[in-house]
């Protein structure tokens, strides 16, 4: 049994996992109302609020699954990226638990959470992680996609693409603020853009090259010309809801015509055999269209689509885990973990 | 009778071993950079010179601030972190009541610098705390400054001491909360409120 912490950002999150990949209890203190009146995570006011709900939810998640102390064998905890004062509050939890039991630690890196977390299911064990996979990390805070050899001992993971500028989710959220819908706007524009036709030659959206051949996400220009032709066509939620349908389907379609022309791109430069499996996380992992695209994507080629289950796209310490299941050669001695905001 | 005890909330970094209300070990180290990679070490330094297993530890004290908030939050984390797993109490207290009562100070007004021409002051007065750790902007009656308190006690080591007195007169379970004693406001907090 893995007992896993996250405690990244602003939910505080505690779960118990059999070595099968079954989550035996995944407890999640969200702080997002906390926050609302600041307009954002306050680093502190986050930190403080880890410390207020880290060990009831221990004790919790332990009598929740019926399990007792000595069954656990490993704690993994993320220790970076996230709010550096955050993290620490939960590396430090770990490292006493993990310390006071007299077992190992695992450091894990929360993207990774997030990258095995399609093989994680509602009930039972995980699905079986393949010997390689894409991961395509989608979200407010990261575009990237991730090449994973799974061999004996530890994952290797290469990151072949990130954003230059903004992430997906955040352009989503962005716009959507612009033209006056509520945050989170990823759902909001899709919402909008169900009824509405695409129309490319209205609002001709640019698919950014760069000189090098360099696979690279980048934003902000798709950004920068939906806040010009939502400021030309007075695109605003209180106007003409068929202008606003047509504008958000054409959003939508531009940023996920860039995704699919990276991911093809890496496809295309992947040396044989490639990966067997495609393993979708993040916010973005939610939009309907998406999903439909990427299963259409993936039949095309005859790659296998993994999508997380809801409960494991938001942070949690199932995700967490289940990584450091992975990384359990990874482990290390309770004394020696080091908290980051950032990878190196 | 063995206590540990703990204290990272101060820029010395410290941990004590007591048994029966005799002072056996202590350790101080300057608490720069992240904290938790220097009290677990010395914590585990502390037990293995000493010859004693940590499953042997029947109580764990620990401050709970005034002081540095990641400083005092790293410290509670752990600390509640060791105890649980051990399955033993703990006695969470104020950095102050750990110098004044566990420091053998029964009557003394503990004043710290807080930063931005401010100080954490806590009264005691016949061993009873009569003022809990507050803000004052001076501090003019005599006083014990935690900076020079640092250079000459081991924090941890009154933070211990204090415990074992507590633990004589059957008060463990009312210093079971361990909530910090941040005082302070978060930075936001003060500025939403002066907005409002």
């Amino acid at each position: 049994m893995i007992l896993g912490i996250e405690t990244s950002c602003d939910e505080t999150s505690v779960a118990l996992l059999a070595r099968d990949g079954s989550v035996r209890t995944n407890l999640i203190a969200s702080q997002i109302e906390r926050h609302r009146p600041f307009g954002g995570v306050v680093p502190e006011i986050a930190s403080r609020e880890h410390l207020q709900h880290l060990f009831p939810l221990v004790k919790r998640a332990i009598a929740d699954a019926g399990v007792a102390w000595e069954d656990i064998e490993a704690v993994a905890v993320t220790s970076a990226p996230g709010l550096i004062g955050a993290l620490l509050v939960g590396v430090a939890g770990a490292q006493g638990l993990a310390y006071g039991l007299g077992i190992p630690l695992i450091s894990v890196n929360h993207l990774e959470g997030h990258m095995f977390s399609p093989y994680l299911q509602k009930e039972g064990p995980s699905i079986p992680l393949p010997g390689r996979f894409l991961s395509l990390v989608i979200s407010g805070g990261h575009s990237s996609i991730y090449d994973i050899w799974m061999p004996e001992g530890a994952p290797l993971v290469t990151m072949l693409n990130r954003t230059r500028d903004d992430a997906i989710g955040e352009t989503f959220d962005k716009v959507a603020k612009f033209i006056g819908l509520p945050y989170p706007g990823g759902p909001q524009i899709e919402k909008r853009a169900q009824g509405g036709t695409a129309d490319a030659k209205r609002f001709p959206f640019p698919l950014p090259q760069f000189k090098d051949d360099s696979i690279d996400f980048s934003y902000s220009g798709v950004k920068a010309a939906a806040i010009r032709f939502a400021r030309a066509n007075d695109i605003r939620v209180e106007g003409d809801a068929a202008l606003m349908s047509d504008f958000c389907a054409t959003f939508q379609d531009a940023l996920f015509a860039q995704l699919f022309n990276r991911l093809e791109s890496a496809w295309e430069r992947l040396e044989e055999p490639r990966p067997s499996e495609i393993a979708i996380a993040g916010g973005v992992a939610a939009n309907g269209v998406l999903r439909e695209r990427i299963a259409v994507w993936g039949a095309r080629r005859g790659v296998v689509v993994r999508l997380p289950e809801k409960e494991y796209c938001t942070d949690n310490a199932a995700m967490i885990a289940f990584a450091g299941l992975q990384r359990e050669a990874d482990a290390t001695d309770p004394k020696r973990v080091v908290a980051r905001s950032r990878i190196r | 009778m063995l206590i540990l005890g703990a204290d990272t909330s101060l820029p010395l970094l410290s941990v004590a071993l007591l048994r029966d209300g005799i002072l056996i070990g202590e350790v101080a180290l300057e608490g720069k950079g992240s904290r938790n990679e220097k009290l677990l070490p010395a914590i585990d330094w502390l037990l293995t010179e000493s010859g004693v297993a940590r499953e042997a530890i029947d109580l764990f004290a620990v401050t709970r601030g005034p002081g540095s908030f990641t400083g005092v939050r790293i410290g509670l984390a752990t600390i509640q972190g060791l105890a649980l797993a051990l399955d033993r109490p703990l006695c969470a207290m104020s950095t102050h009541e750990a110098i004044a009562l566990g420091g053998g100070h029964d009557s003394v007004l503990i004043a710290d610098d807080a930063g931005r021409g401010e100080f954490y002051i806590s009264r005691f007065e016949n061993g009873v705390e009569t003022i809990p750790p507050r803000l004052a902007a001076s501090v003019a009656e005599p006083h014990l400054t935690i900076a020079d308190v640092l250079q000459r006690t081991n924090v941890a080591a009154s933070c211990a001491k204090r415990a074992a007195q507590l633990f004589a007169a059957g008060r463990v379970a009312g210093y079971a909360d361990i909530t910090p004693i941040y005082v302070r406001l978060a930075e936001a907090e003060v500025k939403l409120q002066q907005k409002g």
